[in-house]
């Protein structure tokens, strides 16, 4: 991979910021520049100062003669004036040179992160059961960054080594050209050496960055399972697995240490070398007059110039080595195509849902479960090759009708619903939704009027009452009285309200991390209210009851009756109370039907279904 | 102090009116620094760290003062040089002269050879230079690692102590404390805190170690010259305060705004699901372009400080260097320095403004790692939650009957009024199973916390063998109890110590206690006990993670055991295997249950209803079913309409 194919590349990036990119590599010619002939005349000052206490006449560095400057126009007094003015003129570009490439670079940033979220909000659920989680953070957290200082620090510092080098370079050769070959000896040596070592540096911290996540790992162990430690009294166990985790991480940042130690040493050891060789071979030349005293004094700051620009050209190339690293996987991940997405024509569904399935088998690609819900994972694990998750399945629901679906874990309840919504994409003709596949109609149009409420939902840390309005579109949102109104009346249809009113701040509290955390029964109750609250056209329920005690249960179910007018529904649930309302219950076994009917059917059929209603009457009777 | 809360600053105000999020206002007000005399108090608390390791600590001071030495010298040289190289006569030997000679002389005596010019000379004086810059890079080196392994050594110290603190805090802190937030101050605020060991501490000492050095030598070679350099110093200073007035509000709104921006994508990446079937993915999108543009007012609010105060230094610098040229100048026309040491002195200013930008520098990361370090202190200054029994006359011996008896118990959380419990007694004999049920709420938890001993009664008394709890070492009470809670928890690490929890048993014992609770299947298929587990036992099914549950309290042989809704998630088919399994855990053991299965209740030696902190009734399954009260009531309520008589 050659660094030039990838210069269009960078160059696309920054449209639109590259009037300001050329402003601010403007005045870094300008810094540059005076900072560079400053010296000189801080070479005239010490000359006239020689002289003046007997030494030889000044003599003007030869540069300076070029450009017509001559000895008798310049006194100690605006030598040093001009050193100073163009020292003055040096910082005063500093300041748009920084703000005009540093800006523009966070601005790149941004734009490259909202790109990024933009994306991956379109991708469908294969790509992210595809994808670790960390991996995608580690996009914002990590490669943005290192794309942003490839843009912002890479360009200036690598742009200001090449223009202040060959300035250096050029003034240290019309100085004395032969000191100046022999001054620039260790040159080359610190920018291998700085690239090295941040090669090497860089390494070993994220070395320490991932160890810094095991150690986080083992932690976040220890603290949710205190009550297990300190119930069996195992906590000085614990405390000395830490310690030896603790001692690990030490060694680690010791060996990052170990480069860090060498680093700024050696660049001054370079320089050191330079300045040495400045005094052993350019103290002799004054001595015998071949040099003004002026001139080593230049050098000697010259050489000074070229630390920042050493350092900086080895730091420039690390971070463009990892800019562009960064750039190929964030690329990457943009370059993915949604798996489901609107067909060419695809068309709004609008009014009642009338949903019939012929023959659905579906598989999740290998592992693809993995990221579902609790249910599938499972089978994942117990059955690594690749099974169907349904296998032959067909049913009608006409529109206002109820469906029931049951079964064990991992008998493909769940997948179900996804495809209905087509969170996977179902196979082509095999879900038609008022007699069209399903796969004709918009996404959005899709589920817009079937919502599901699943198992396991998540929640926002947001509040109580954005969480209960999510399914609501901005456009009907209305304003705050009707939404907290709307927020009670959904609350109460999921019995939640009487909880929410004793939180302290009620419909405005926050849940999550930084609030309250709900318990797995008051979650099941809020994405039942959450998915009513969308008011869609059919509602599928995946086993959203299975932590709500027995009475709770039977009042939500009393309330979901009336909810259930006029539109579709599928509840799924392993409890039968929880589907004897139901126009019809399929049960499931490893993906198949293996029994269907009314609830009176089933139970007069005496199969399996009568006998999981049969072990349920016997069992929980608390909660 | 606390009276006056910190206003919000003009662009922390800006940055959250353009991230429009309501979360990021309440995550700034947790970022305000309070008060600045916590910074140094903070210090004082993290240096008594470097108690255990005062020698290493002081060899770095020596070393860095070496190395500071190391330094001032070669600069030194070449004015000392420059006025040889001018003929200059009449330098008075200062500073470092008689230092140089001495090694001049020992070093020309070993070539054997005196210099026959000047010239020659310099050349030594180019040599001897080299060598300086030579030793002060070996002297840096070791410096720099020994810094680097003190700051390192207490890291790890400080990581322990947090840890060993937090895992000894009671219940009611882990309530307070959500796991992840005391994660993070065990792991990511110590690296943060690392950054202030190893640059403020440790490059910070030895910038100011160098800027003493070099004044000391500066004022020997001509007092009147350093005093004056001596005000570049408050200059310097100022412009570094300015800059950080001007940062820190941004600095503020930076990390927010970063760690926001870090938890809304996390969040909103194991949200995807249900921001796609609800459609909200281009309000998503809005919400964090919002949080990008406030990330953006951030980092303009950063960039523009940092913009001007490099200048202003650089600038700075420039002045002295032009005042001590022009001052020096009269000085060398008196005849009280000579030239080389005006050079001596130019360089050394052009040196006096590095350690004070490092400083200023560092000031965003040393800020960051003083708001780290003060959550820790804030962590570590919790008053550790349990007592651990009566300080004299402590039971130390283990309860080994099992014999649990509540009298009378009350429970209330601290600082809520609401009781929990009002008056709960009851006992449970050796060997007995007592099951209790009732409603969320009721207080079935809090029962068996308080035998645990994870809280203490606020009035009556929880006796285990007849002693109260609150006689015992916490050890001794704990290793009597096993918990088997509804989520199990397992450790990465192997299948042994994920059984054992690290307890001197040998194998034989660990698989029979596998075996009996039907686990062997289960361990062999994770590769015998030395198979590993990966974190959270992904690998295992809910059922599954409950035999090694059953093991893990089985191991240690408990009279008492504890069973949490212990097979509240395990679907039906599992449920053959663990009633069997939990048959042979219970034999012979009192056990206390917080039952959901009928068929544990069922055997129930005693049955407790409790309703809102009060035992409702008392007795066995059919005898509380004739009474046809509460028990009868909540067993109905699940059977009916099950189309099945009870």
């Amino acid at each position: 991979m050659s660094f030039w194919s990838d210069v269009p590349r960078v160059v696309r990036l920054l449209k639109g910021e590259r009037a300001n990119y050329g402003l601010g590599l403007l005045a870094l010619w300008v810094v540059n520049f005076s900072d560079v002939m400053a010296p000189l005349f801080l070479a005239v000052a010490v000359d006239l100062m020689a002289s003046s206490l007997g030494g030889a006449p000044p003599k003007l560095p030869a540069i300076m003669g070029y450009v017509g400057l001559t000895p008798a126009q310049f006194n100690l007094e605006t030598a040093i004036a001009c050193f100073f003015g163009l020292q003055l003129t040096a910082n005063i570009a500093r300041y748009p040179m920084l703000v005009m490439t540093s800006i523009p670079s966070h601005r790149v940033g941004q734009r490259v992160r909202n790109e990024l979220v933009g994306r991956l909000l379109s991708l469908s659920r294969g790509f992210f059961d595809r994808s670790k989680s960390g991996d995608l953070m580690a996009l914002q957290t990590n490669d943005i960054i290192a794309v942003r200082m490839m843009l912002g620090p890479g360009i200036l510092v690598g742009v200001d080594t090449l223009m202040l080098v060959s300035l250096v370079i050029v003034v240290m050769f019309a100085l004395s050209w032969k000191l100046a070959l022999l001054a620039l000896i260790p040159m080359p040596l610190i920018a291998i050496v700085t690239n090295k070592l941040s090669h090497a540096e860089y390494q070993r911290s994220e070395a320490v960055q991932n160890d810094i996540g095991r150690l986080t790992e083992q932690v976040r162990e220890s603290y949710a399972g205190i009550r297990i430690l300190q119930g069996y009294a195992r906590e000085g166990y614990d405390r000395e697995r830490f310690r030896l985790a603790s001692f690990r991480h030490y060694g680690k940042s010791l060996d990052l240490g170990r480069v860090r130690s060498v680093f700024d040493p050696a660049l001054d050891f370079f320089l050191g070398s330079s300045t040495s060789i400045v005094l052993a071979v350019g103290g002799p030349a004054v001595v015998r007059g071949e040099m003004s005293l002026g001139s080593f004094t230049a050098f000697l700051f010259l050489i000074n110039f070229l630390s920042g620009p050493m350092v900086g050209f080895g730091w420039a190339v690390s971070l463009w080595q990892r800019g562009r690293a960064s750039l190929k996987r964030l690329d990457k991940v943009m370059s993915e195509q949604p798996e489901v997405g609107d067909v060419e024509g695809a068309i709004a569904l609008d009014g009642t849902v009338a949903i019939e399935v012929r023959g659905l088998t579906f598989g999740y690609a290998a592992r693809g479960a993995a990221e579902i819900g609790t249910e599938e994972r499972e089978v994942a694990v117990a059955a690594p090759e690749q099974a169907a998750a349904l296998d032959g399945v067909s049913f009608v629901l006409a529109p206002g009708k109820l469906l029931g679906v049951t079964g064990r874990v991992g008998s493909g309840k769940s997948t179900l619903a996804m495809l209905l919504t087509r969170i996977y994409e179902p196979p082509a003709g095999t879900i038609f939704v008022n007699g069209r596949d399903v796969r004709d109609y918009t996404l959005s149009s899709l589920r817009r009027s079937i919502v599901v409420a699943p198992q396991d939902t998540f929640l926002f840390s947001d509040t109580i009452e954005n969480n209960l309005l999510m399914g609501l579109d901005a456009e009907t949102a209305g304003g705050s009285d009707s939404r907290a109104s709307e927020a009670a009346r959904l609350a109460g249809l999921a019995s939640l309200a009487e909880e929410i009113e004793e939180l302290p701040k009620r419909y405005g509290t926050l849940l999550g991390e930084r609030g309250v955390n709900l318990s797995g029964g008051q979650r099941q109750r809020l994405a039942i209210a959450r998915a009513i609250g969308a008011d869609p056209r059919m509602l599928v329920l995946d086993d959203c009851l299975s932590a709500v005690d027995a009475r709770t249960e039977a009042r939500i179910l009393e309330q979901l009756r009336t909810v259930f007018e006029g539109r579709s529904g599928i509840i799924i649930s392993h409890r039968v109370r929880a589907l004897e309302q139901c126009d019809e219950i399929l049960v499931l076994e490893a993906g198949r039907v293996i029994e269907r009917g009314t609830h009176a059917a089933l139970l007069a059929q005496g199969g399996h279904y009568a006998e999981i209603a049969h072990e349920q009457t016997k069992e929980a009777v608390s909660e | 102090m606390s009276a006056q809360k910190p206003a919000v600053s003009k662009l922390e105000a800006e940055a959250i009116a353009v991230s429009r999020d309501p979360v990021l206002a309440h995550m700034l007000a947790e970022e305000k620094v309070e008060v600045a005399g916590r910074d140094l108090q903070l210090l004082k608390r993290l240096l008594g760290y470097l108690r255990p390791h005062l020698l290493l600590a002081s060899v770095c001071v020596f070393m860095a003062v070496i190395e500071a030495l190391a330094m001032t010298i070669p600069p030194y040289i070449v004015g000392l040089a420059m006025d040889r190289a001018s003929g200059v006569t009449g330098r008075t030997p200062r500073g470092f002269d008689h230092l140089l000679d001495a090694i001049g002389e020992v070093a020309l005596s070993a070539v054997d050879r005196v210099p026959t010019d000047t010239a020659a000379l310099i050349t030594y004086f180019g040599v001897m230079s080299l060598l300086f810059w030579l030793l002060r890079f070996g002297v840096a080196v070791a410096t720099s690692y020994w810094v680097q392994k003190l700051s390192q050594l207490i890291l790890h110290d400080l990581r322990v102590d947090i840890f060993a603190h937090i895992t000894s805090m009671d219940m009611g802190f882990f309530h307070k404390n959500p796991v992840g937030r005391l994660v993070n101050r065990t792991t990511f605020d110590v690296a943060s805190l690392s950054e202030l060991f190893s640059d403020a501490f440790a490059q910070g000492m030895r910038d100011i170690l160098f800027v003493l050095v070099l004044y000391s030598v500066m004022f020997t070679i001509d007092p009147l010259l350093g005093t004056m350099l001596l005000l570049v110093v408050p200059a310097l200073v100022l412009i570094s305060r300015l800059y950080q007035r001007m940062v820190r509000p941004a600095l503020r709104a930076n990390s927010a705004v970063v760690s926001r921006m870090n938890g809304w994508l996390a969040e909103n990446l194991a949200g995807m699901r249900e921001n796609q079937l609800y459609r909200r993915e281009p309000r998503r999108a809005a919400e964090y372009r919002s949080l990008t543009e406030a990330h953006q007012t951030a980092q303009v609010g950063m960039v523009r400080p940092w913009a001007w105060v490099r200048p202003a230094m650089m600038l700075t610098s420039s002045l002295a260097t032009a005042a001590v040229l022009w001052l020096g100048y009269q000085r060398v026309l008196e005849g009280i320095i000579t030239v080389g040491v005006l050079l001596t002195f130019i360089q050394y200013t052009a040196r006096l403004w590095v350690p004070i930008r490092n400083l200023t520098e560092k000031f965003n990361l040393v800020q960051q790692s003083l708001t780290s370090g003060e959550r820790i202190m804030e962590i570590l200054d919790e008053k550790v939650g349990m007592n651990d029994g009566p300080s004299e006359g402590a039971v130390t011996v283990a309860p080994s009957r099992g014999e649990v008896r509540f009298e009378a118990v009350r429970f209330r959380y601290a600082g809520r009024e609401e009781e929990v419990l009002k008056g709960i007694t009851f006992t449970a004999q050796v060997g007995q199973m007592v099951a209790l049920v009732g409603d969320t709420g009721a207080g079935k938890s809090t029962v068996a916390h308080l035998i645990s001993r994870f809280y203490d009664v606020s009035g009556g008394e929880v006796l285990v063998d007849g002693v109260d709890v609150r006689q015992y070492r916490l050890n001794a009470l704990r290793s009597s109890i096993a918990i088997v809670p509804q989520d199990v928890v397992v450790f990465a690490g192997s299948v042994r110590d994920n059984i054992t929890l690290g307890r001197a048993v040998d194998d034989a014992t660990v698989w029979k206690c596998v075996e009996a609770v039907s686990a062997r299947a289960i361990v062999e298929r994770l590769g015998g006990l030395d198979g590993s587990l990966d974190e959270g036992g992904r690998t295992l099914s809910t059922g599954e993670r409950q035999l090694l549950s059953f093991a893990r309290a089985l191991v240690g042989n408990p009279p008492v055991l504890i069973l949490d809704e212990a097979t509240a998630n395990v679907d039906t088919s599992t449920e053959m295997v663990i009633q069997e399994a939990l048959r042979n855990l219970t034999r012979g053991r009192t056990t206390i249950a917080i039952a959901h299965r009928l068929s544990t209740i069922r055997e129930a030696d005693e049955i407790l209803v409790l309703g809102h902190g009060a035992v409702l009734e008392r007795g066995r399954h059919e005898q509380l079913l004739d009474d046809n009260g509460a028990y009868a009531k909540l067993y109905r309520t699940h059977l009916a309409g099950s189309g099945e008589a009870s």
